[in-house]
């Protein structure tokens, strides 16, 4: 009995911990795969494959024989995917590499723009003379760079092969012309458990 | 021996206790929140789903999310339904592995036991109301990726019936406004291709082909070089081409959405057979409708062997039963005064008739008859195991007393009765059609008069949506709902 006891006193403290919510820090660029869906691995793979490439490709000495930093505005990213997957995760790190490489400018976006320009409507009216920022001052955007992002799915009962593919284009607003074109592949395979306890 | 007695009847009162109220939970959320959805206040059912959260329990966690996503997309509430529907779709995904300890308990007691995973219209209206919600605010490209991942699951499906036309692997109203959404995305293939599957899912289908979609599918394709689907599909008009509106590929429109009536409920039909040896056989059958149907006969007397017995004053069977039960889930449909919706446009004296799209009724019914013979082999496996144990638990306990037997057997048979019930676990919040109206527009503002119908055409209830802005190319989509 005493035996039982003593058995019943170890094992409830280790379920008790097996049911405890356990959240432990880990390298932002460490690979977890929880579900098989498009993760933060697969976000960081296309950017840092978009960023090498953008400011290795030949588009940029144009602007640099020049003497001159183009101006870049990031445009609609099409999610043709089978997820609900935030294209701007990585667009967002490539706006900061390149803007961190010094080449290249950036331009608020079409939505962050709408906000501003309400705060400048609201300057007008509100802000000192001084402070005030005048209407009709803002930088034209050389190249507006879009993009889609596309899977095919093939899957039979718990196994499945996703193919995502993203393609980024650098497209001069001028001229219409295709100055770069970007594409990252990534191809998984993923069999989901069928049983469980 | 006492004791052996004493903990039988505890646990068989506790068994019955638990088992109990799992049935009521089912039927109190359907007491609780039908009221609040015929008379279309939505956002009352879901404050009462989450004062009380345990109506629905951790094996129902995808209803419980389903529920109030639906409920919320109903009121208009988008960001909100899309929140909740979400979950549930993430619920279904980790559902995917069956829990051995689950299905074990399944086999033993019944499918209630077992985590909720949706019968395949309920996933398809999951993933269109997320479309909606997404349409609702404008964005096609979410939508879509909705229309992707349904597809995936079509695929599935018609994998696992191994192309049997006649199981539930395609869905005529999803296929349907996933061509608009396509169109609207101006991506004129794919609004084709989900047009050709659309006309092909209702002409196999539960719901009939309205002819407003004949028509359109008939002179789009015509129109877009893809006669030979016409003759796939074997398509004749039903009008001439000048009186099908707004042909044109991505051209601006507004599109009303209307959900009329609560959809089905599924209840237990039930069958039960008692045995008295020596005394009574009683057979008893409840329908989906509750009615009740007992007949009562003598039942056989004893053999020789056992009469010998009870003459020497050993145990006999005399007083023992034998008891069996089955329990299936039927379809159970709710009346509904809203027949169909007329749309008015500002600007445009037409009145405009809706479509039925889809038909919930008719779909639950399809679906369990996919299922019937799964489910009745799952019933039979069942309840075969539970009556031997029974027999062999009853055959421990037997007396020399008939009074006792008779006390020991019936505990155990209503013991049995309480762990044989039907899954009857549904989306009963669904509509019970779902209808459509399409109004090609010129780019502008308008506002749109909703009017929910009776057969007789009366005026049940009525919305005016304004100001509703409608770019080039764009489309606007409206939703509507009247569960009266």
């Amino acid at each position: 009995m005493l035996r039982i006891k003593k058995t019943i006193l170890w094992v409830i403290p280790l379920l008790m911990v097996g049911c405890t919510t356990k959240v432990s820090r880990v390298q932002s660029d460490s690979t977890i795969d929880l579900t098989g869906k498009w993760n933060d691995t697969d976000s960081r793979l296309v950017a840092e494959e978009m960023i090498k490439d953008c400011l290795s490709q030949r588009w940029l000495y144009k602007w640099e024989s020049e003497n001159k930093r183009p101006t870049v505005i990031i445009g609609k990213v099409v999610n043709k995917s089978h997820e609900h997957i935030s294209v701007e995760t990585f667009t967002k790190d490539m706006e900061r590499a390149l803007l961190n490489s010094g080449k290249v400018d950036f331009v608020a976006s079409k939505t962050e723009r709408e906000q501003l320009r309400d705060e400048k409507e609201d300057m007008q009216d509100n802000a000192s003379v001084q402070t005030a920022k005048s209407v009709g001052e803002e930088k034209g955007a050389d190249l507006m760079l879009v993009g889609t992002l596309n899977t095919i799915v093939d899957q039979e009962g718990a196994k499945a092969v996703v193919f995502y593919q993203t393609n980024l284009e650098l497209i001069d607003i001028e001229s219409n012309q295709k100055v770069w074109i970007g594409e990252k592949k990534i191809k998984k395979y993923v069999e989901r458990a069928k049983t469980k306890f | 021996m006492k004791l052996r007695y004493y903990w039988y009847a505890s646990f068989s009162f506790l068994l019955f206790l638990i088992l109990d109220s799992c049935t009521t939970k089912s039927s109190l959320r359907i007491d609780q929140l039908s009221n609040c959805t015929l008379n279309n206040d939505f956002l009352s059912a879901v404050e009462s789903i989450k004062k009380k959260p345990g109506l629905y329990g951790k094996n129902n966690a995808f209803l419980y999310n389903m529920d109030i996503g639906s409920l919320f997309h109903y009121a208009g509430y988008y960001d909100s339904s899309r929140v909740y529907l979400l979950k549930a779709s993430d619920i279904l995904d980790d559902l995917f592995a069956r829990s051995v300890t689950n299905e074990a308990a399944a086999i033993m007691i019944n499918d209630n036991v077992r985590p909720y995973r949706s019968r395949p219209y309920e996933i398809v209206m999951m993933h269109q109301f997320i479309a909606s919600d997404y349409l609702a605010q404008g964005d096609v490209d979410g939508a879509l990726v909705e229309t992707r991942q349904v597809q995936l699951h079509f695929d599935e499906w018609n994998r696992k019936n191994n192309k049997k036309e006649e199981k539930y692997d395609s869905d005529g109203m999803f296929h349907y406004l996933s061509s608009i959404a396509y169109d609207a995305a101006d991506e004129t293939s794919d609004a084709m291709i989900s047009l050709f599957h659309a006309v092909e899912s209702f002409q196999t289908g539960p719901v009939p082909l309205p002819d407003a979609i004949r028509n359109r599918a008939f002179y789009s394709f015509k129109m877009n070089d893809r006669e030979s689907d016409n003759s796939l599909l074997k398509l004749t008009p039903t009008m001439q081409r000048d009186g099908v509106a707004g042909l044109e590929n991505n051209s601006s429109e507004i599109v009303v959405i209307g959900y009329a009536g609560r959809g089905p409920m599924l209840v237990e039909e039930s069958w039960w057979g008692t045995w008295v040896k020596d005394g009574l056989l009683v057979i008893h059958h409840t329908n989906g409708k509750g009615e009740d149907e007992t007949m009562s006969l003598n039942a056989p007397a004893l053999p020789p062997s056992e009469l010998k017995k009870a003459e020497k004053g050993q145990k006999t069977k005399s007083g023992t039963t034998f008891h069996i039960k089955f329990a299936l889930p039927a379809v159970k449909t709710v009346p509904s005064e809203t027949k169909k919706f007329t749309v008015k446009c500002s600007g445009d004296p037409t009145n405009y008739a809706s479509v039925i799209i889809n038909d919930l009724d008719a779909q639950a019914q399809k679906n369990l008859d996919d299922t019937k013979n799964s489910t009745l082999l799952r019933t039979v496996i069942r309840v075969v195991l539970r009556t031997i144990a029974a027999e062999k638990a009853k055959e421990k306990m037997k007396t020399g007393s008939v009074a006792a037997n008779l006390l020991l057997n019936i505990g155990t048979d209503i013991l049995a009765d309480q762990l044989e019930k039907a899954d009857t676990r549904s989306c009963f919040l669904l509509p019970k059609t779902v209808q459509i109206v399409r109004i090609p527009v010129k780019p502008g503002t308008y506002s749109v008069d909703v009017s929910a119908n009776s057969g007789s055409g009366g005026v049940l209830s009525n919305k005016v949506f304004s100001d509703i802005n409608v770019r080039e190319h764009e489309k606007k989509f409206v939703f509507y709902s009247s569960f009266k």
